[in-house]
């Protein structure tokens, strides 16, 4: 029996201002399992990206409960939940967010610098080595970012995503800056990595790519509809 | 119009909109350009505006000087028997364009028609003065024209002295005023706002104006030694001065040669004419110190500035996207640079405000304070110049501030920079630049908090050091002999021996002593010291027997004067602790019993070693030695028992008791003196204290600002790190230890800078440099960086508030 990574129960979010209270998201109740590729998608502005902020504690939740690992991560301190994020969470963004003044190199390396564990200079290359080769960019570690294509930038970003061995890998719009052969081929990459046993939950608009995962889940309007 | 308004509302309100920034700006550069005011109105009064007398560009000084056989000028004063020459020579002249001319001779005179004694500031002068410097008459006339020698007595007073001396009593004209025996009827008094010229001592208010021939100059005949007292003024048009200077030092070098034919010492001198404008004479003696004061506040005003446009560029980016929406909506740049001058012209402007009201403050502690170092500083008062400068100088900054702001905006980026991520690339300023910004504003602080702390830690030294004496109780009175015909001081030395007598005996008198203040060193001679057979130069003072017991002063070796060595004049003397070790090389008691030998007069044998006088107004103790006075002097010292009080009036009435020509000329406590000669440190004290918490401000400012623009143009990349995991705390100590090297970099500038200013003027600042001085940069070192934590901490704030989410989309918390 496969083992239960994420679970949300009856998960709330509300946005407030002054005057305006607004419901993100309402009593999303969600299972994620080990090896699993799940898809996220649904109109604009239905809550994927609150659902996927709150899975990698980028947000809390108003209400609910959120259990990673077993673990309840719903109400968490900030320092606890980078912890966490370090530790559970690989995050690939539409627009990639490398930091352009570090090396292909140094920003794979960098959620390593941030972990609680302390790693040897040397186990830090060879790791870093290892997932630029696995996404086939080893030969572009000493490069800027904005010296690569968007394809490029992307798998650095799925580079930057593995290193710390997440139980689940985050993903928001991947191929959404890539033009359509880029975007094939992340897609094909991040297939592989599933199959060698990475969780991965990702938020497309893209049908084409949803069909492209193990498990489809459609939001409308802040709640799960399918 | 209808665009003006909307331009105006808006900035009111955006400059409104955040309070803390609004308070932050309109603080600091209130009080930058507050003090910028003062010293620029104070350079304006001193520099360019005219005196207040009528043709006062034709007013002019006539300074004589004595050329020696090497062509040097030794004396820059007058001979009084060459002004008098000359003054009759111009008299009689015919055609050489002197309008009018007075002569000035400046004293302090005491009414000893009054019962009190007044002692008033006194300018003896010649009739014409009244016309050259247009004196208003509020009663009576001024002295009618009168020849040289005439001496027709009369006395024309002020109006304060009208209303503090006479109570503005009507029949004041023919009230009799006895200056120096001589009984002078009061013929005229002055409007109250008339200042006469302060040529003789900046502060120095004329009370009194007597006729020229009643001046008691002890140099009327004499052709050798010049009289520092003497004045005097021509009236004449500016364009004839250079030929009038070769004029009149004819008439002066004839006069001079002929007066001195006889004497071999002034063989080849000459006499020399120099015509100097009245204004400039004036303000002469304090040029550098308004030139400093004036680089002062523009340093200051730069600083600032330079401070403020950083925070304003730091508001920029975060504006970021506003700027962005007004471009794509068809802003133009000028359009943009307009909104952004009319935001920056209200907060210069509310500065401005601030500032005017920094500068009454300070218009007010100049009069109370510096009247009396700073040249016409009593006419110093707000006006339009400064009113008109006011908001010269905020529209002048407001449009540097805007165009500088504006100059980090890449306009054809910015306008598309909606299509993209978001990150600002519109409004960027290199990494280089930000740290240069850093590396100056951390150099510029540490110098001037180093600068500031050591003034402190001076001028703190000095107020808590012991002086050396007790001035508890101890009351410091000084008189002259009124008299015109001085009758020589045999004559009158019984009278002051029977008036110390008559003091002693006062029930609240415990001692007396006839001695100077121990915070005056007026006279140094230079003597032999037997031990080694070598030259020094201590200053000297006279003492009686008394003396010790009354200001308290310690004995340290020997013993001190008995009665017997002041009846007799005993050949002893005393010396101060450092003159002993100056002799004894380190061992003060070793020279006891041996002598010192002034010149023609007979050694006297050292008998004591006394403390030390810590005189505040100097930075070194000088060598001082002590001989008896012979018992008389006109200068006493008396020590009063606790509780009780001796008035002016006692005094006065004691004095006129035991001889009616006393005439008390000083009064004072002399915890009083003490206080006075403490002020210029208190004063330094207090300024050097504004300084380094204003130059911490204004760092901390400065730091916040490029600090703040840093993490602002950086918020991607601290959520990017955050969202992989980094704590807040991960990205604070990046920044920290990012900005500790730039640190490192801004102190060893502000360091080299410094050790360049002492290697090249070591012997004015050595003055302030102690081994204290480490310290003063170990705390100088500590704030600068407690305000980089502070800056970056709250900078960093706004990533903490922030969610991530938000952060990675660009949108400020």
């Amino acid at each position: 029996m496969k083992r239960v990574t994420i679970e949300m129960n009856g998960i709330g979010k509300i946005f407030e201002t002054d005057e305006v209270e607004t419901h993100a998201l309402k009593n999303v109740s969600l299972k994620v399992y080990d090896g699993d590729f799940v898809s996220l998608s649904g109109p604009s502005g239905c809550g994927k990206s609150t659902l996927l902020s709150l899975l990698g504690l980028l947000d809390t939740p108003s209400s609910g409960e959120y259990k990673v690992d077993g673990i309840n991560v719903s109400n968490l301190v900030s320092d606890r939940a980078a912890e966490i994020r370090n530790q559970k969470f690989g995050f690939i963004f539409q627009s990639f967010n490398l930091i352009d003044e570090l090396s292909v190199f140094d920003n794979v390396a960098l959620p390593l610098r941030y972990s609680a564990q302390r790693f040897q200079a040397s186990q830090v290359e060879e790791q870093v080595r290892q997932c630029l080769a696995r996404v086939g960019i080893e030969h572009r570690m000493n490069h800027k970012p904005n010296q690569l294509s968007g394809g490029q930038q992307q798998r650095v970003a799925i580079a930057r995503a593995l290193i710390s061995k997440p139980s689940v890998i985050l993903a928001d719009e991947p191929t959404g800056n890539l033009d359509s052969k880029s975007g094939d081929a992340v897609m094909s990459l991040l297939g592989e990595l599933n199959d060698a046993g990475s969780t991965i939950f990702m938020v497309t608009h893209d049908s084409r790519y949803a069909d492209f995962t193990k498990k489809k889940i459609q939001m409308i309007d802040g709640q799960i509809v399918a | 119009m209808n665009n003006l308004r909307y331009l105006i509302k808006r900035s009111v309100q955006a400059a409104l909109a955040d309070k803390s920034f609004f308070a932050g700006v309109v603080v600091t550069m209130g009080i930058t350009i507050g003090v910028f005011l003062v010293v620029l109105t104070l350079g304006f009064y001193m520099l360019l505006k005219p005196l207040s007398y009528p043709q006062q560009d034709e007013l002019f000084v006539v300074d004589y000087q004595r050329i020696n056989q090497s062509g040097e000028a030794e004396t820059s004063f007058f001979l009084y028997p060459a002004a008098e020459a000359l003054y009759r020579n111009i008299q009689s002249a015919k055609d050489i364009g002197v309008k009018a001319q007075s002569m000035l001779f400046f004293s302090k005179e005491v009414l000893t028609s009054e019962p009190l004694q007044p002692n008033l500031a006194t300018v003896y002068t010649t009739a014409s003065t009244a016309d050259i410097l247009g004196i208003p008459m509020a009663k009576g006339q001024w002295f009618p024209p009168a020849e040289l020698g005439q001496r027709v007595p009369g006395a024309v007073i002020s109006y304060q002295v009208w209303a503090e001396q006479f109570s503005l009593r009507e029949d004041i004209l023919g009230q009799k005023l006895v200056v120096n025996g001589v009984s002078h009827p009061v013929i005229g008094v002055i409007q109250a706002d008339f200042v006469a010229p302060q040529l003789a001592e900046v502060g120095l208010t004329t009370q009194l104006w007597l006729p020229w021939d009643f001046n008691n100059s002890e140099y009327k005949e004499d052709w050798r030694n010049v009289e520092g007292k003497l004045f005097y003024l021509i009236k004449t048009p500016a364009a004839s001065t250079g030929q009038l200077s070769v004029v009149l030092s004819a008439m002066a070098n004839e006069m001079f040669r002929k007066m001195t034919i006889d004497n071999q010492h002034f063989v080849g001198w000459s006499a020399d004419i120099e015509v100097t404008p009245l204004r400039s004479k004036l303000v002469a003696g304090n040029m550098t110190t308004v030139i400093f004061l004036l680089a002062g506040g523009l340093g200051l005003l730069l600083i600032a500035t330079s401070n403020i446009t950083n925070l304003f560029i730091s508001r920029v980016v975060s504006k970021h996207k506003q700027l962005a929406i007004s471009a794509t909506l068809g802003a133009k740049k000028k359009h943009l640079w307009l909104q952004m001058f009319s935001e920056t012209l209200v907060l210069m402007l509310a500065s401005s405000a601030v500032a005017v009201l920094i500068a009454l403050l300070g218009f007010g502690l100049i009069q109370r304070f510096f009247s009396t170092q700073l040249a016409r500083a009593h006419e110093i008062s707000f006006d339009w110049m400064t009113l008109c400068s006011a908001l010269l100088v905020a529209v002048v900054l407001a449009f540097i501030i805007s165009l500088l702001s504006i100059r980090i905006v890449n306009y054809r980026q910015l306008s598309q920079s909606l299509k993209s991520s978001g990150k600002g690339v519109g409004v960027q300023i290199s990494s280089g630049v930000r740290n240069a910004l850093l590396v100056s504003q951390i150099s510029v602080a540490v110098v001037l908090i180093f600068c500031s702390a050591s003034l402190i830690k001076n001028a703190a030294t000095t107020l808590q050091r012991h002086v050396g004496f007790d001035s508890t109780n101890v009351l410091r009175l000084e008189f002259r002999i009124a008299t015109l015909d001085w009758q020589g001081w045999d004559t009158y030395a019984p009278k002051v021996t029977e008036f110390r007598d008559k003091l002693a005996a006062l029930p609240e008198v415990e001692a007396v002593t006839f001695a100077r203040s121990p915070l005056e060193d007026i006279y140094q001679f230079a003597l032999t010291y037997s031990g080694d057979g070598k030259r020094y130069y201590p200053f000297h003072r006279n003492v009686d027997h008394n003396y010790l017991d009354v200001v308290g002063q310690r004995l340290l070796a020997g013993q001190g004067f008995a009665l017997k060595d002041v009846q007799s004049r005993t050949n002893v003397a005393m010396v101060s602790a450092t003159f002993a070790e100056q002799l004894g090389q380190g061992d003060i008691t070793s020279v006891i019993g041996k002598t010192l030998a002034i010149d023609s007069i007979p050694p006297a044998t050292i008998i004591g070693v006394v403390e030390d006088l810590v005189v505040p107004s100097k930075a070194e103790i000088p060598p001082r030695f002590y001989v008896p006075n012979g018992g008389s002097a006109l200068w006493l010292m008396l020590k009063l028992k606790p509780g009780t009080v001796v008035t002016r009036e006692q005094v006065t009435a004691l004095m006129r008791d035991t001889n009616n020509q006393f005439a008390l000329t000083n009064f004072s406590s002399l915890q009083a003196d003490v206080d006075r000669a403490n002020f210029t440190h208190l004063v330094t004290l207090t300024v050097a204290g504004s300084l380094a918490i204003f130059t911490l401000l204004l760092a901390f400012l400065g730091l916040f600002g490029i600090i703040s623009y840093g993490v602002k143009s950086r918020t991607t990349e601290f959520n990017i790190k955050m969202a992989i995991g980094a704590k807040y705390n991960n990205i604070f100590n990046e920044t920290v230890r990012e900005n500790i090297s730039i640190l490192m970099i801004g102190a060893s500038l502000g360091t080299i800078f410094i050790i360049t200013c002492l290697y090249f003027y070591y012997d004015l600042l050595s003055v302030y440099i102690s081994i204290s001085s480490m310290y003063m940069y170990a705390i100088t070192i500590v704030a600068v960086f407690a305000v980089l934590i502070l800056s970056s901490s709250i900078s960093m704030r706004t990533i903490k508030k922030n969610s991530i989410v938000n952060g990675l989309k660009g949108i400020a918390a």
